[in-house]
């Protein structure tokens, strides 16, 4: 029967792996991009609005479908923004939360073409597909029409989060092993984020901001959206003023 | 032996780790059992059911703001109205209908209770007993759960398949491990025929219990495949269609004829045609161009001479059909269409741009002075054409 058990090399070989997927998981890494257009720093008291994170999780079951989560997502959207509340807390900002308003036309046509920008930044800046124009610059705006946004809620910027996460299930950490087993690796979960910060009076987006962590990361708790929103909000304009100051 | 020292999971590893496999994917098997949903219901949070409604309200929210969807409100009570005589007063409330403007025939049904129906399935729809029809097949859909259904059926079987090709890969059978995926996607194609077909009965027995006309039903199918045989696009006259109600609702004489069947055994009834063409009417015009945005001359000119047959909104039709030969520039094309903006201008509904295409049409044979009056009647129609200096230019080329 050779071959039917393990060689000491091939044990060393799986901890290896399994000790090196918890190592590298367990990481959150950011990648922040800062408007080239000429920008004022924020003033005191500028006034934010936080815009419902839009956050979804889901289950992976074992062949690796993702399932997604009603009770996990609506959770994480909590605890994430009681995290970015936390990180203007003590802070001469003032952060407040705003549900999009439907009967406003204008406002939904606003919030869909930040969705479309972030996702061309995403597509362009992080996604390896760069775009020869945007070369040595980051001066994607919305444009003056967010300005009403402005005006009607007496606000300075728009804050805009996106998160997603996958968990694997119990028959899916069984089928990992097993097939780690096999030789076969496959994912048991990962979580990535963004964050874009929007000047409501010019429409530049100031700070852009993508995030990515293993599956050692779990924003389902209040430790894991900690660290997924520290990452986050890594060098953002509003809350990291000492960070700026020591840089330049 | 030194192998009967090692702990017996070290043993036969690959033996244990296609039953360890085998064992953690049936234990995730879930029941595609499941009974209908209740009235007024919501899935708790914490389920498959309660994420897919909660990804679902997401797209239906994108759905609510987008410029896709016919907000006219006359339009948007009626169909609501035929939706909850169907669905009755209970499940009324759990549906959202909204018209969105797609020119092909369909219709579909969310699981969370947002349902879509789309305008070209309101140009085909000859009367309300038709669109209820196919309003009670939707609902049947979201009653009986076929998305959680479906959703649980893809989940076990991709559970499946991975067992198989793990082991077909084990077995030194690398190739075969497609087959397992093959064969899960073939079990879903079943099942979605399965749902399909429980909805049609369902369906059905809803759509008469609400007092419509039994026949109706089988001959909304009978149309759609009449007009599917008359395509231009071969493909579509083959297949029955891509991007059409057929992808997604594969159309069998089985279940024409299941229909039909159902319908021989009830009384006749009398279909209901007036209130629905009253507030259909109004938007017949722009359904039919949108229509022609998708190029299919065969299946335009098929559904235009059957609406001409039915004899309402002559003018519109008529102007519409021109419009069809006009585009299409086969040989001939131009005299067929310049009759038909001929026939169309005796009727009080065609549009001020009749003349003006007709004006063109009897340029292009060569008859200038005909041209020159309709294009006149086309100015005195529209006062504040945007072409108005155009044709003026038409009128008076030297500008006099």
């Amino acid at each position: 029967m050779a071959g039917s058990f393990f060689t000491l090399k091939q044990i060393r070989l799986l901890i290896l792996i399994i000790s090196m997927g918890a190592v590298v998981t367990a990481c959150v890494t950011s990648s922040v991009n800062t408007t080239s257009n000429s920008h004022e720093a924020p003033k005191s008291g500028a006034q934010i609005l936080l815009i419902q994170p839009d956050v979804e999780l889901s289950l992976i079951t074992a062949s690796g479908l993702r399932e997604p989560r009603a009770d996990w997502s609506k959770q994480a959207q909590d605890l994430i923004i009681a995290e970015i509340e936390k990180n203007f807390a003590g802070n001469d900002h003032e952060l407040r939360q705003h549900s999009l308003n439907m009967d406003d036309a204008h406002e939904v046509q606003l919030i869909k073409l930040h969705e479309a920008v972030g996702n061309t930044i995403l597509l362009h800046r992080f996604f390896n597909q760069p775009l020869p124009s945007k070369k040595d610059k980051f001066d994607w705006s919305l444009g003056p029409g967010v300005a009403t946004l402005a005006d009607n809620y007496d606000a300075d910027y728009a804050l805009f989060i996106f998160a997603r996460g996958a968990y694997a299930s119990a028959a899916r950490q069984a089928t990992a092993l097993v097939l780690a087993v096999a030789g076969v690796g496959v994912s048991t979960g990962d979580q990535a984020a963004f964050a874009s910060l929007v000047n409501l009076k010019t429409g530049d987006i100031v700070w852009f901001n993508v995030t990515v962590t293993g599956s050692g990361v779990d924003m389902r708790k209040p430790s894991g959206a900690e660290s997924v929103v520290k990452g986050l909000m890594k060098d953002n304009p509003l809350t990291n003023h000492t960070n700026d100051k020591a840089k330049s | 032996m030194l192998n009967r020292f090692k702990p017996v999971l070290f043993r036969y590893p690959l033996r244990l780790a296609l039953l360890a496999l085998g064992s953690t994917a049936l234990m995730s098997c879930v029941s595609t059992d499941v009974p209908p949903i209740e009235a007024q219901a919501a899935p708790d949070d914490a389920t498959d059911e309660g994420g897919i409604w909660y990804v679902t309200d997401k797209v239906e929210k994108d759905l609510q703001t987008s410029a896709i969807v016919e907000r006219d409100p006359a339009l948007n009570d009626y169909v609501s109205t035929v939706a909850c005589r169907v669905t009755g007063p209970e499940y009324c409330k759990d549906l959202r209908v909204y018209i969105v403007k797609q020119p092909y025939f369909n219709a579909s049904m969310a699981p969370n209770g947002m349902m879509q129906v789309w305008t070209g399935l309101l140009l085909r729809a000859e009367n309300e007993d038709q669109l209820a029809y196919v309003l009670g097949h939707e609902f049947a859909h979201y009653r009986q759960r076929h998305s959680l259904k479906q959703w649980r059926q893809a989940k076990n079987m991709s559970n499946a398949s991975l067992i198989f090709s793990v082991g077909a890969a084990a077995a030194g059978a690398g190739a075969a491990g497609v087959l397992g995926q093959a064969a899960a996607l073939a079990r879903l194609y079943g099942f979605s025929r399965e749902a399909e077909r429980e909805s049609d009965d369902l369906g059905f027995d809803f759509f008469v219990a609400a007092g419509y006309a039994p026949g109706e039903a089988a001959r909304t199918w009978e149309y759609l495949i009449a007009e599917a045989a008359e395509s231009s696009s071969r493909r579509k006259r083959k297949s029955v269609a891509r991007a059409s109600v057929f992808a997604t609702h594969p159309v069998t004489t089985e279940r024409v004829e299941n229909l039909q069947a159902k319908a021989a055994a009830l009384p006749a009834g009398t279909p209901r045609r007036e209130a629905f063409l009253a507030v259909t009417k109004p938007f017949l015009q722009q359904w039919l161009e949108q229509d022609l945005t998708l190029r299919d001359f065969g299946s335009s000119l098929f559904l235009t001479n059957t609406l001409i047959e039915d004899g309402d909104a002559l003018g519109v039709l008529y102007f519409h059909r021109a419009e069809i030969y006009r585009l299409r520039r086969a040989d001939g094309d131009n005299d067929l269409a310049l009759a038909d903006y001929q026939t169309a201008s005796q009727y009080d509904d065609a549009p001020p741009e009749n003349w003006r295409q007709m004006g063109d049409a009897l340029a292009k044979a060569g008859k200038t002075d005909e041209a020159k009056t309709a294009w006149a009647t086309y100015l005195e129609k529209a006062p504040d054409a945007p072409d108005r200096l155009l044709i003026q230019s038409y009128l008076d080329p030297d500008g006099a």
